[in-house]
């Protein structure tokens, strides 16, 4: 029991260093790498590029040429277009359209999504606004409706159900053939938005509705999605456009975005991304779309026009974090990490990430060899202390801490 | 023999299980008109809405109190024992020296988790008065989270207390305060289960680390 005893604290010095160590270390070292900005340039139908050179920009075009700050700000009339205004070098017309103002701020739009977005907590209650009230802004409703057996509505000021609400949109449940419970409930719950566009709502058979109250009643629509489509997450979108409803991924990482009005869904032109580890970002202006995905390895950029056709495209290769110096560094003294906070998850994680370099057998090594001659000065037996060095072997620099702090004096 | 050290442990530790009894029935009532202060001042809809989506932690005022019973139990429970060093008599008793510690140990998880029975139940009671029960479950996620670190918070400062070499005193409490934090890294309402799962084992193989300082100091090695 002594030596359990023992080797719970030695466990528990080892889960303290690698929680630890890897973060003071990677709060010295790590440096930010920047991630090239990249752009479709409207004027010259090219690429350009803004890459960092020790944290100095350096805009490029497609063709490797080096850019001012003024003459790339002037090749991208629709992002930069106050600063123009500003200095007086706004083109009259941009591919032969004429300028106009605020038709370029109505037309340019922006969505970023994270994994961070489809690993979130749901507690389970939404706030179901009235979408076609007589009011300016949107207020926020008296109740919170919750899916599980039924649609339930809780009125917030008596925390009892409204049954009477409740009874009349489940009717509507039932007649549209939905299958309880709900699998995702995705809307945009905020006063904020411009305008309210409802829910939509994956069923317990994957079918895909359209939940909405219009004037106290419920609006609620079956979508047709292709067959076999496994809806995994749905982000909704608040563009003044009003193109499409939003963004839906699938099981198989395929991307659509759902027309508004119309319900059809368009495959975006994209590859080799993955929901759970991408961040995709997507931007729109006057003329075309830009579709950008960032994976750890690589960013790649689509521009895509109305009619969701490829006019363009651009892959840059990415220096991970594992891969720049002080990540090489860090996967050779560190046999494995222990983080709770994922940068692509909003869930609290107890994850242990192991080195995945070669050299840390090596560096294990040594401290094996290490904690051997110390054992060797106390005139210590290697078969009492064989559990420790395989501690040493297995856990390098922690299990040598661990051993040491907590020795076998038996 | 058992029943005679669970006798000795409740003189021990009967007025600091009464007072931490109050604590929390103080905790929850002061939770129930902290929650009907903010409804009154926010309006209850909106209060709901910062809820379930700016996801405070509303009763973050209670965060550290379950820390804090189970360091005052330890405290009760183990510093009498090393007050001219009172633990060799329990030592001399004709049982085994580790069933024995197990039993000391036994008593103060039976009596956390009382006190945490009550806090559960009234702060369940005090929750679904006002608010629904959606936001009571995710609510229970975090308390269960600090529920799990009062427990290793008791088994640790136990440790601390009973160990008689400064040395490994300061070691016990530099490994007690990074466990600590791996319960209190949660600044939201709502946790996930896996994480709550995956961190128990921590209070769970903590029960055993008493038997390290005792059979040192039984054994003279100071």
């Amino acid at each position: 029991m002594y030596n359990t005893s023992r080797y719970i604290l030695i466990l528990f010095t080892i889960i303290c260093l690698a929680y630890t160590m890897p973060a003071l270390y990677w709060l010295i070292f790590e440096k930010h790498i920047r991630i090239p900005v990249i752009e479709y340039s409207s004027v010259s139908n090219e690429f350009l590029f803004i890459r960092f050179n020790n944290e100095i920009p350096v805009r490029t075009n497609s063709n490797g040429d080096t850019l001012t700050k003024n003459k790339y700000e002037q090749l991208l009339p629709l992002i930069y277009t106050n600063q123009l205004i500003r200095n007086g070098n706004m083109p009259d017309s941009i591919m032969g359209v004429h300028t106009d103002v605020h038709a370029i701020h109505f037309n340019t739009n922006r969505y970023k999504y994270t994994p961070k977005n489809m690993f979130v907590h749901n507690i389970g209650l939404y706030p179901l606004f009235e979408s076609e009230s007589d009011r300016v802004n949107l207020e926020l409703p008296p109740d919170f409706f919750r899916i599980n057996n039924s649609i339930e509505f809780i009125t917030a000021s008596t925390n009892d159900i409204n049954l009477e609400k409740s009874k009349l949109f489940n009717q509507v449940f039932i007649n549209k053939g939905f299958s309880f419970p709900a699998k995702i409930i995705a809307g945009i719950p905020t006063t904020r938005k411009s305008i309210d566009e409802g829910y939509f709502i994956v069923d317990n058979t994957n079918k895909l509705f359209h939940l909405k109250m219009t004037k106290g009643q419920p609006y609620f629509e079956y979508i047709q999605t292709p067959d076999n489509m496994k809806i995994t997450h749905i982000e909704c979108i608040d563009f003044k456009t009003r193109e499409f409803y939003a963004i839906i991924f699938d099981s198989n990482n395929n991307v659509y975005v759902l027309i508004q009005d119309i319900y059809s869904l368009i495959k975006l032109p994209i590859t080799d991304f993955e929901q759970e580890k991408d961040e995709l970002r997507i931007s729109e202006n006057i003329f075309f779309k830009n579709i950008t995905t960032i994976s750890n390895k690589e960013l790649k950029v689509w521009i895509i026009d109305d009619l969701y056709n490829t006019i363009a495209f651009h892959n840059e290769i990415l220096v991970s974090k594992e891969e720049a110096q002080f990540g090489k560094i860090f996967s050779v003294l560190f046999p494995f990490e222990i983080i709770t906070k994922n940068a692509s998850s909003s869930y609290k994680n107890f994850k242990i990430t192991f080195s995945k370099n070669i050299l840390i057998i090596l560096t294990n090594f040594i401290f094996t060899i290490l904690y051997i001659s110390i054992l060797l000065h106390k005139k210590q037996s290697f078969k009492k202390n064989f559990t420790e060095i395989v501690l040493v072997i297995l856990f390098g620099f922690y299990g040598f801490v661990g051993s040491l702090f907590f020795p076998n004096k038996n | 023999m058992i029943k005679s050290l669970f006798y000795k442990e409740w003189l021990k530790t009967r007025y600091t299980i009464i007072c931490c009894a109050f604590i929390i029935i103080a905790s929850c009532i002061y939770l129930h008109l902290s929650i009907k202060h903010s409804i009154s001042k926010n309006g209850v809809e909106q209060y709901w809405f910062s809820l379930l989506y700016f996801r405070f932690i509303y009763f973050n005022d209670l965060k550290y109190i379950p820390a804090f019973i189970g360091i005052v139990l330890a405290i009760s429970q183990y510093m009498p024992e090393i007050i001219n060093k009172k633990i060799k008599l329990t030592l001399h008793l004709p049982a085994n020296e580790n069933k024995l510690l197990m039993t000391m140990h036994l008593w103060g998880t039976i009596a956390l988790s009382f006190l945490f029975s009550l806090f559960y139940v009234l702060f369940i009671i005090t929750n679904n008065a006002l608010l629904p029960v959606n936001i009571t479950f995710a609510a229970i996620e975090n308390l269960s989270l600090w529920f799990l670190s009062s427990y290793t918070t008791y088994y640790l400062s136990s440790i601390i207390i009973l160990e008689n070499n400064w040395r490994y005193r300061i070691l016990f409490i530099c490994i007690s305060a990074i466990l600590f934090s791996l319960f209190y890294n949660n600044n939201s309402l709502g946790i996930h289960n896996f994480y709550i799962l995956k961190i128990s084992f921590i209070p769970i193989i903590s029960i055993l680390t008493i038997i390290y300082p005792i059979t040192r100091f039984r054994k003279g090695d100071i």
